[in-house]
């Protein structure tokens, strides 16, 4: 009996020690004090008059937000989920991108994608969203622009 | 003890019958317990025997605890290393997915890659990224999924 009980408190020590190391390694602060709520973030491009058959943007949160998910843009092109890194999930830096090969494409500003967010904390959060390539229907780069906004589609 | 009753006997021999009869009653051995007193004893003595001690109830309770508390542990630890674990995947960085040559693997990578497949249908051997013998949607998706990598690709 001392036996086990000996072993189980040294398997229980060594558990608890790794157990530790990995929350360390994965912090998740939630706790009841804590605040912590849900948020879109929509992602707009505007290509103005060229058609949008690709594009590619990455997104930086502060430390204190986490991307839980990743919603299509709003054109029936862009219809399908984007592509991005399922490991940028539960971390707050994602690259997102998709294309299309439809004849109709979207021009002018457009919803490409909607972030969905874990912020934790009453602060209102900054982004930072680069435009890393947009292209026409010939695989061309073109000029656009890339904004984003906070909460439900407006 | 039968060295007393053959004292007393001789003794009474020789005293009165009266105070023969009180010293026999004095030295005679007194008798024994009744029986249900003797059964209720040994019933007794047998329930402290067979059931454990609150010390040792006390101490396997604490064992199984520990224990239960170490398998617990180690499934979280195997569930933290699990989800640390998500990148993991097979290093897409190997993969020759800079379809345009310009020297970075971006979304328009993979977008000329499809339109290839779909325009033409014969496109270049050396594309069968993904190694099946066939050049298809799949092969796209990796060049996708490379420009998207966090860690790098794009």
């Amino acid at each position: 009996m001392r036996q086990i009980i000996a072993v189980s408190a040294i398997a229980l020590s060594l558990m608890s020690i790794v157990s530790v190391r990995g929350y360390q390694t994965h912090p998740q602060p939630m706790s009841e004090d804590i605040d912590v709520r849900f948020v879109p973030l929509q992602v707009f491009i505007d290509s103005g008059p060229t058609p949008l058959a690709a594009w590619q943007f990455e997104l930086k949160a502060p430390d204190d937000v986490k991307i839980v998910g990743v919603e299509n843009g709003e054109h029936e092109a862009f219809a399908e989920a984007p592509y991005y890194d399922p490991a940028a999930l539960m971390n707050n830096r994602i690259i997102i991108a998709a294309f299309s090969t439809a004849d109709q494409l979207p021009n002018g500003k457009t919803r490409v994608a909607t972030v969905h967010l874990q912020v934790i904390g009453d602060t209102e959060p900054e982004y930072k969203l680069t435009l890393t390539v947009a292209g026409d229907r010939e695989g061309s780069e073109i000029p656009a622009t890339i904004t984003y906004f906070q909460g439900e589609e407006k | 003890m039968p060295e007393d009753h053959e004292h007393i006997e001789s003794l009474q021999r020789r005293v009165s019958p009266t105070f023969g009869k009180d010293l026999k009653t004095l030295y005679s051995p007194k008798s024994a317990a009744p029986g249900k007193v003797d059964q209720a004893i040994v019933q007794a003595a047998r329930q402290r025997l067979t059931k454990p001690s609150r010390h040792r109830l006390r101490l396997t309770r604490i064992g199984a605890a520990a224990a239960a508390a170490a398998v617990i542990l180690f499934l979280i630890t195997l569930n933290v290393t699990r989800h640390g674990g998500i990148s993991d995947q097979p290093p897409l960085a190997s993969i020759p997915a800079d379809i345009d040559g310009n020297g970075r693997v971006d979304i328009l990578d993979a977008f000329k890659l499809a339109r290839r497949i779909e325009v033409t249908g014969d496109p270049e051997a050396a594309w069968d990224l993904n190694g099946d013998g066939r050049i298809d949607a799949a092969d796209v998706d990796l060049v996708a999924l490379a420009a998207v990598r966090l860690d790098g690709g794009a």
